[in-house]
């Protein structure tokens, strides 16, 4: 075959792979606003409409709240709209967050994790993204540079679908993977095409032939009734994300499982939990373990909402103890992760003694040594089963 | 595995050759990471890089490394942070100096030392940012011939893709300049 046919490989930034995927979804608005570590996805993508290579409306906002706020009312009228915050940008774009969900928009956004202030850190944990779980977004989690750009191609085709039609998150660790270089294989333009629905085909919300008001006061119980589609349409984007991945993996060739990828979990008796970029040391940790006769896996959670709920339990069954790693905390409740999935053990009747371990906040280490030493703490009986064990780099318990 | 450590100061540009040298390798198949950390974002601050080279997938990505290589882009970060911390017995040392002293000589003798007068090089060349001679690629061309990772030839392409015109030009140049006058001392 001609050379047309074969697909790029280029080394990229976590952070320039996403432009690259919003490139080849010809996204047609994308109103920005600069925040550390976010800044060089947009600048990347300025620099494709400067120089001719993509066609769009970059809008400069003079906040995160604006940017959301443009994003939304481009989206409204049928454009497809990619913007991307962080950390008190995205506090601060917060209440255009809520807006975009409750108003059924298929926006996308690219949200790089880092921890929020003060005192003033420019390094990754998850709380700043993990505010978005109650909004009716649906939250992609990637680990590496090429994840952020298959999970931002897939993010467009489950935003828009008609039975979906929420906004679509796809986060990534601060430096770790934003600012960090690695080979990825980009898919040619073609591809993208074939696989993204034509955004034109989509019906937008304001259509200046049939005028309708958008966000006006309804009676309560229709408004109830609003967010209970919300509801429906979440539980239906569950089976439907996998459907977008499995035509994703046929076409890509790479396979991360759906709503979480497994590592040597099957037959494991104690499996981690983890998210993000902290999760390839915990397989290297588990590669080592296993070397001495452990039977230890990995479970890393690519999507949060809707929540990996089968498979979580499923997987709380097979083992006899569950240990998640929690890079955030919910001050006064514990992990937030370790919380949600006890409460579907609950749910569940699963029994499995489940260990909470919150770490690598503010962007602190998170080394395969460490998961080695947190195996140890739990199989030798040193803490009890909790969602608040504190564990610092180095195996200090503070 | 191969594990490289740069180190040097904000403005130094080694977040920009560790990302290069990703580059030079991706002909070969390798897999690449390369992973900035810094505290400060400031020029002048001292920052680090870790650039990891492996034949698979590479799933580390917390920055504590046991380098096979360092480099430095400044001799006086040696009085400052504790640059051989973790540096395998019998590594590599790769600095930007104008000469090889007992100083050095005695904090490097374990290992195996490629040094080279990158100030000058970028000097002579015009490869300056803000006035100030950039280091990073002149430590790049001491690199590939003390390690041979890539051929020069490749290193060159991949630079003046990488800078079009005149800078290319430039940037090709120190780095061939590098590679041949690079000195190398075996301490260990």
């Amino acid at each position: 075959m001609s050379m047309e046919t074969r697909r790029i490989r280029k080394v990229l930034s976590g952070n320039h792979a996403a432009s690259y995927a919003v490139k080849l979804a010809n996204v047609d608005v994308i109103p920005i606003y600069p925040i550390t570590p976010q800044t060089t996805i947009v600048e990347k993508i300025v620099d494709f409409v400067e120089n001719n290579e993509m066609k769009a409306e970059v809008i400069h906002a003079d906040s995160e709240h604006s940017a959301m706020a443009a994003a939304i009312g481009a989206s409204a009228s049928g454009a497809r709209v990619y913007t991307a915050t962080s950390s008190h940008g995205l506090l601060y774009m917060y209440e255009m967050i809520w807006w975009a969900a409750n108003a059924r928009l298929p926006i996308v956004a690219g949200f790089v994790t880092r921890s929020i202030g003060p005192p003033w850190n420019i390094w990754s944990d998850h709380n700043d993204y993990l505010t978005l779980r109650d909004s009716g977004w649906i939250m992609f989690f990637a680990s590496s540079a090429q994840e952020v750009f298959d999970m931002t191609l897939q993010a467009f085709k489950v935003a828009e679908n008609p039975r979906v039609r929420l906004p679509v998150g796809v986060a990534w660790d601060g430096f770790q993977i934003s600012h960090s270089f690695e080979p990825v294989e980009l898919l040619r333009q073609e591809e993208v095409d074939a696989f993204l629905p034509d955004p034109r085909d989509i019906k937008p919300l304001l259509n200046v032939d049939e005028p309708i008001s958008i966000g006006n006061l309804p009676i309560a119980t229709d408004n109830m009734m609003f967010r209970e589609s919300i509801w429906r349409s979440m539980e239906r984007a569950r089976d439907y994300i996998k459907d977008v991945m499995n035509e994703y993996r046929a076409l890509s060739r790479r396979n991360y499982g759906y709503l979480i990828e497994e590592y040597k979990a099957m037959d494991a008796e104690t499996i981690f939990i983890t998210m993000g970029a902290i999760s390839g040391d915990a397989k290297i940790a588990v590669d080592k373990l296993r070397e001495n006769g452990e039977r230890v896996g990995l479970a890393r959670i690519r999507v949060i909402r809707p929540m990996p709920v089968t498979d979580l339990v499923r997987l709380g069954r097979i083992a006899n103890n569950i240990v998640v790693i929690d890079r955030n905390v919910s001050m006064g409740l514990g992990g937030i992760l370790a919380r949600e999935i006890k409460s579907i053990f609950y749910d569940f009747y699963v029994e499995t003694p489940t260990y909470g371990f919150i770490t690598g906040l503010a962007g602190t280490e998170v080394s395969p040594e460490d998961y080695i030493k947190i195996y140890r703490m739990v199989l030798d009986g040193e803490v009890e089963p909790s969602t608040n064990i504190w564990y610092y780099h180095g195996g200090v318990m503070k | 595995m191969i594990e490289i450590r740069w180190h040097g100061r904000g403005g130094h540009g080694i977040v920009v050759a560790s990302d290069l040298l990703g580059e030079m390798l991706l002909e070969k198949k390798l897999y690449t990471l390369s992973i900035p950390v810094f505290g400060a974002e400031r020029r002048g601050a001292p920052v680090m890089v870790v650039t990891r080279i492996n034949n698979r997938p590479i799933m580390k990505r917390s920055a504590e490394s046991n380098p096979d290589i360092i480099i430095v882009t400044d001799r006086h970060l040696v009085d400052m942070v504790d640059v051989t911390n973790g540096l395998k017995k019998g590594g590599l040392v790769v600095i930007n100096t104008d000469e090889f002293d007992e100083e050095l000589s005695s904090i490097f003798k374990d290992f195996k030392v490629a040094y080279v007068n990158a100030v000058e090089i970028s000097g002579k060349w015009g490869l300056k940012l803000s006035g100030l001679p950039l280091v990073n690629i002149p430590l790049l061309g001491a690199l590939i011939k003390a390690t041979n990772l890539v051929n020069p030839d490749v290193g060159e392409r991949v630079l003046r893709k990488h800078w079009k015109g005149d800078l290319g030009e430039k940037n090709a140049s120190v780095f061939r300049e590098a590679y041949e006058v690079v000195k190398i001392v075996d301490e260990s």
